[in-house]
């Protein structure tokens, strides 16, 4: 009896005492969604979350900063003649968190590891034509500090930066790994939940469903960071965040809704930041439908659609209004919006096309929010031209596999790029080699029976395109044709919003999701 | 003796049943060893290895086999072995279970004994009203409330978790039980931390537990009082302190025991949602966590886990009723 | 019933349910003001139009909790048909027949009454998938038990009376005294506990429901609405508070009214 009473005296007493301390200022505490991170191995990340955690537990050869390339574990870097091969030299200091001096075999094996594995990383390299039968040949060391590329063909140089500056080509420590590797799996199980690299952070912790807690690694060749630790938590609902937020539990909540930001804009102690990102939403038109075909009925529906409403009242400014195929952002992207509502021009092109007296179309969307809210601003929209719209709702799988069936009228589908070249992005919108129906290559202009053998031989060629501004050219003509002809209405585009408090600076992001660094972050002690 | 035979039996049938459930659910268990993006000769052969190519009995005794020897399974949303996931959160269920039977025997108990000494007046009706609060009030809700009023509003306890994350592995891991684990590192920081975390759940909990004690310790005080034994204790003029606390709730003392082993099956199963509402890093977490996902072994290993701990403290009921009660036996 | 009237705590327990009750008769009435969504509305305190505020979607709270009663006391009710008539079968079945059977059956009971009921409900509709229905069979296979035990009780003690010795004289086999003799002798019993028990029954549907695993959205289901209401907790409380009061009124209108019932059915047990 005496013991329980003590016990719980002992327990009403924590209602006395400010218990709980606030966080201090050498920690960030950051709230996100993280239920979606499976693997911290960056030879299998796929998830945005998982990609952005490795990005600050390894390095890199490069880092691209304004669409340049800039030195992280390569000092410097040639190119020869024949745009071929790239030979890399390392720097000398950098270390991983193991204690070992990063050389060139690490970054080999790397390559190796993650192409052989064949997970997502292995669909990135295989941009570079590295394969699980070439790579030991064309990704190699050459002593200590030389690290060689060779490409089966000659790549655009920017091409083959942007996909060695992305988290596939993390460079893992081999010495490691090798002691961890069990049956074969190139360590990728240790590495799923352990840390192999040489970033600025450490993993020093990570509880599945709750959180990882990171620490800095003093011995980083650019100098300790200035935080100490990163508490990553897990809060699943957006309420959650902001009141954390906005109690100084956190630091930074990344996945606030609308109604949560809103609430936050007018706080003095917070600031919205608004990064955009590679994702674009956009309208597929099947032109293998009859009246689709038409290019006046394909304007008349971009017509239609009241970009600027919707982003205000429905997407409450998550998204922004976006109508080129390129993301803004990217090296090269146009950022003209020709398109605003216009039912009268709409009215008049349908009438010319032969639907004065209306038309009835099919559109396959994801029944989640927000797909859903825009689906039925479109319909709103659309009716005012006399067009029937059907929605019809399904989950995300369905529809996908209706799109590369060709089987759809209209969808409303979201498109993310693999990487952070505009390469990934053009192609899929505006190359199709073979536009029949067995064709092997389903990209989205296949999937909208768009045959443009011309277009498609300029992006082919533009891959390969070692003048910049040809490459650019190149893309801004496909850019041009796919906004006047395109069966797309592109609409949006993607943004990241961190709702960060004012203590908090020198957070870096970048339109690639694993862009988001913390080396240089600093928090000053609560106001 | 029935309740020894009992235990083992209601073993098998709990591997029974989750052996049936996880024949019924339409989840392919090659999933969770191949990924997602395996080749078909690749699900083949791990269904190989798995023995799904089997007839159920032998399917049956091996899943026995595997769950003897302590193979759970892996986890689809963890990927790590289910065994060692249980092993992280088994603690910190335990510790919130205890420290709401603690509220609930420190609530539920004078309620019950003043209840039963004052019969029908105020005390009586005070037991009587926390006994229906504690079986008619849901917990997640009374949790969700909770936290508005004093995290969200008044800002008097911590929100939710089971320490500030950011001191999560700062006293090294030893028990598991992090109240403990902090003061053997001698880090009061982190304990006093974590003890005001517990409050609330194990309010919200408490409430609960105090219910079954207040109306079991009320019924067994009723009828102790009214025994023979206790009129002689008052005709020999000892005080009404001594009566009650020393002679009628002494009796009552066996029963309440068992009473205690009960309550904390029911705080297990409490715990499920109590731990969601608080985002407690316990079992309850874990599994609707690993119901979202449909991580099939991650449930079931955590069934197991439970309904082993539960037909344990039934059979330790027992036997405490066996031995502490002279007219049981 | 009249000195149920009388009992001023029965008649507190029928005023809490009442208003359910009736909501989930008219539910179905209600059922398109409970789905009907209102973008523009969203998120409204309690007012004169809006008793209970609207949630996220701005449908009324007020339609959806009163439509929810339909969902929650309706799982209640089916579990309640589903489980108690069968524990009571069993166990006068068991007490009649004794020996083996009664054996067999009484250890498969305490089996059962060994697993742990929402975990067990959870594993088996994380396996069925997640709906009404396999949440009612859910609680119900684990809700049995407690009755095949009192009805097995009673049984015992009614075996020796007079009428039951005279219906075997009559050559009545074993199992028809049990089922057309005995079960009934159970049947006030088995009520008085089940009034007892709906209060549980519902708290572990809306328990289900909390955790996803009841009726399906839009669908309106009291548990659901308040993990819905988590989201907006602290700009909208209401979303989670009213049908969480509803929850808490059933609980209690069924445990009063369970309270007074066995008073009145069954004196000797002693009321707390």
């Amino acid at each position: 009896m005496f013991h329980a009473r003590t016990l719980i005296c002992a327990l009403f007493l924590a209602f006395a005492l400010p218990a709980w301390a606030q966080a201090p200022a050498n920690v960030l505490m950051i709230g996100q969604r993280l239920d979606d991170l499976a693997t911290l191995d960056p030879a299998e990340v796929f998830e945005v979350s998982g990609g952005e955690i490795v990005a600050n537990l390894y390095d890199r050869l490069i880092d691209m900063g304004n669409g340049q390339p800039k030195p992280a574990l390569a000092e410097s870097w040639r190119l020869s003649a024949d745009g071929r091969q790239f030979v890399f030299t390392l720097r000398k200091n950098a270390k991983f968190h193991s204690g070992k001096t990063v050389s060139a075999e690490d970054v080999a094996w790397s390559f190796a590891r993650a192409v052989k594995l064949d997970r997502g990383g292995a669909q990135l390299l295989s941009q570079l034509g590295l394969t699980p039968q070439n790579v030991t040949l064309r990704a190699r060391a050459e002593g200590e500090q030389t690290f060689v590329l060779d490409l089966g063909d000659a790549l655009s140089p920017s091409l083959v930066f942007n996909i060695l500056s992305c988290y596939a080509a993390s460079v893992v420590d081999s010495r490691l790994g090798a002691s961890v590797e069990k049956n074969g799996d190139f360590a990728s199980t240790w590495l799923r939940m352990h840390d192999g690299g040489s970033g600025p952070f450490r993993l020093e912790l990570w509880r599945p469903g709750q959180g990882l807690i990171l620490s800095r690694f003093a011995g980083h060749y650019q100098g300790a960071p200035a935080i100490e630790r990163l508490a990553l938590r897990h809060v699943p609902e957006s309420s959650v965040q902001r009141l954390m937020l906005e109690k100084g539990d956190l630091d930074i909540a990344r996945n606030l809704s609308p109604d949560d930001l809103a609430k936050l804009a007018a706080s003095p102690e917070i600031v919205i930041n608004r990064i955009p990102q590679g994702g674009l939403v956009y309208l597929g038109m099947n032109m293998k439908v009859k009246a689709l075909a038409d290019p006046k009925v394909r304007r008349a529906l971009k017509l239609l659609i009241d970009y600027d409403g919707i982003a205000r009242n429905v997407l409450k400014d998550s998204k922004t209004v976006h109508q080129t195929i390129l993301a803004k952002g990217f090296h090269g992207a146009l950022s003209e919006t020709p398109y605003r509502q216009n039912i009268e021009e709409a009215k008049r092109l349908l009438a010319e096309a032969g639907y004065g007296k209306g038309l009835s179309l099919t559109l396959d969307v994801r029944a989640a929010s927000p797909s859903i809210d825009i689906a039925q601003a479109i319909a709103a929209d659309f009716a005012k031209a006399g067009i029937g719209l059907e929605l019809v709702q399904m989950d995300n799988k369905q529809l996908l596999t209706r799109y590369r069936a060709r089987a759809h009228m209209l969808t409303l589908a979201q498109w993310s790029p693999d990487y952070p070249d505009p390469h990934a992005t053009i192609q899929g919108f505006a190359w199709n080699p073979d536009n029949t129906d067995g064709s092997p290559f389903r990209l989205l202009a296949w999937r909208n029976g768009w045959n443009i053998p011309e277009l498609t031989g300029l992006v082919q060629g533009a891959k390969s395109e070692r003048d910049p501004k040809s490459r650019m050219a190149a893309y801004e003509k496909a850019q041009r044709e796919a906004l006047a002809n395109g069966p797309y209405a592109v609409m949006f585009q993607d943004m990241q919003i961190m709702a960060v408090r004012t203590t908090v600076s020198g957070l870096k992001a970048g339109l690639a999701f694993d862009s988001l660094r913390f080396a240089d972050v600093k928090k000053e002690a609560k106001k | 003796m029935r309740r020894v035979l009992t235990f083992p039996l209601t073993l098998l049938a709990l591997l029974g049943c989750t052996f049936l459930f996880m024949k019924i659910a339409p989840i392919d268990p090659t999933l969770a060893v191949t990924g997602e993006k395996a080749s078909e000769a690749a699900r083949l052969a791990a269904a190989q290895t798995l023995g799904l190519d089997q007839p159920w009995p032998v399917q049956f005794a091996r899943h026995l086999g595997r769950v003897m020897t302590g193979d759970l399974g892996v986890s689809t949303l963890s990927g790590q072995d289910v065994l060692s996931d249980l092993a992280l959160a088994f603690p910190a269920t335990i510790e919130l279970a205890l420290a709401a039977t603690l509220i609930g025997f420190g609530i539920g108990l004078p309620l019950g004994v003043a209840g039963a000494y004052w019969r029908g007046r105020w005390p009586d009706h005070l037991a009587r009203l926390v006994a229906l609060l504690g079986h008619s009030v849901p917990v997640f809700w009374l949790g969700l409330m909770a936290l508005y009023i004093f995290y969200a509003a008044l800002g008097w306890m911590p929100g939710p978790g089971r320490i500030s994350f950011y001191l999560e592995g700062l006293a090294p891991r030893i028990s598991g039980f992090i109240l403990l684990d902090s003061l053997l590192a001698g880090r009061l920081d982190i304990a006093s931390d974590a003890l005001a975390h517990l409050v609330l759940p194990a309010l919200t909990l408490g409430l609960f537990t105090s219910a079954l004690f207040a109306r079991t310790s009320r019924a067994l005080m009723l009828d102790a009082l009214g025994q023979d034994f206790i009129l002689t204790a008052r005709a020999k003029g000892l005080s009404e302190g001594r009566v009650v606390f020393g002679h009628a709730l002494r009796a009552s003392a066996a029963p309440l025991a068992t009473t205690l082993a009960l309550a904390l099956c029911s705080l297990l199963e409490g715990s499920v949602l109590t731990e969601t509402v608080f985002s407690w890093p316990g079992l309850g977490s874990y599994m609707t966590g690993a119901l979202m996902a449909a991580d099939m072994a991650a449930i079931l290993g955590g069934t197991i886990l439970i309904g082993l701990v539960v037909a344990g403290l039934n059979l330790l009921a027992d036997m405490m009723q066996r031995r502490l009660d002279p007219r049981t036996a | 019933m009249k000195p149920l009237l009388r009992d001023p705590m029965a008649l507190l327990g029928l005023a809490l349910l009442t208003p359910l009750l009736l909501g989930a008769a008219l539910g179905p009435l209600m059922a398109d003001a409970a789905l009907e969504t209102h973008l523009e509305a969203r998120l409204l305190a309690p007012s004169a139009q809006h008793w209970f505020g609207t949630d996220a979607l701005g449908r009324d709270v007020l339609a959806r909790t009163l439509a929810g009663a339909a969902s929650t006391l309706g799982l209640a009710f089916l579990v309640a048909l589903l489980a108690a008539p069968l524990g009571l079968l069993l166990g006068a079945v068991a007490g009649t027949l004794g020996s083996w059977a009664e054996t067999i059956l009484m250890n498969v009971t305490d089996i059962a009454l060994a697993v742990p009921r929402l975990i067990l409900a959870l594993a088996l509709a994380a396996a069925l998938g997640p709906g009404l229905l396999n949440a009612a069979i859910a609680v119900a296979l684990t809700a049995w038990p407690p009755y095949v035990r009192q009805a097995r009780a009673e049984t015992l003690s009614a075996r020796k009376a007079d009428f039951i010795a005279a219906a075997r004289l009559c050559g009545a086999s074993e199992l028809r005294i049990a089922l057309v003799h005995i079960a009934p002798l159970g049947l006030s019993s088995m009520l008085v506990r089940l009034s007892l028990d709906l209060a549980g029954i519902v708290l572990a549907a809306a328990g289900l429901g909390f955790l996803g695993l009841g009726a399906q959205p839009p669908a309106p289901e009291w548990g659901a609405m308040v993990a819905a209401g988590r989201t907006h907790l602290v700009d909208a409380p209401w979303i989670a508070g009213f049908p969480g009061l509803a929850i808490v009124m059933a609980g209690l209108g069924f445990s009063l009214l369970g309270d007074a019932l066995r008073d009145m059915l069954d004196p000797r047990q002693e009321r707390c």
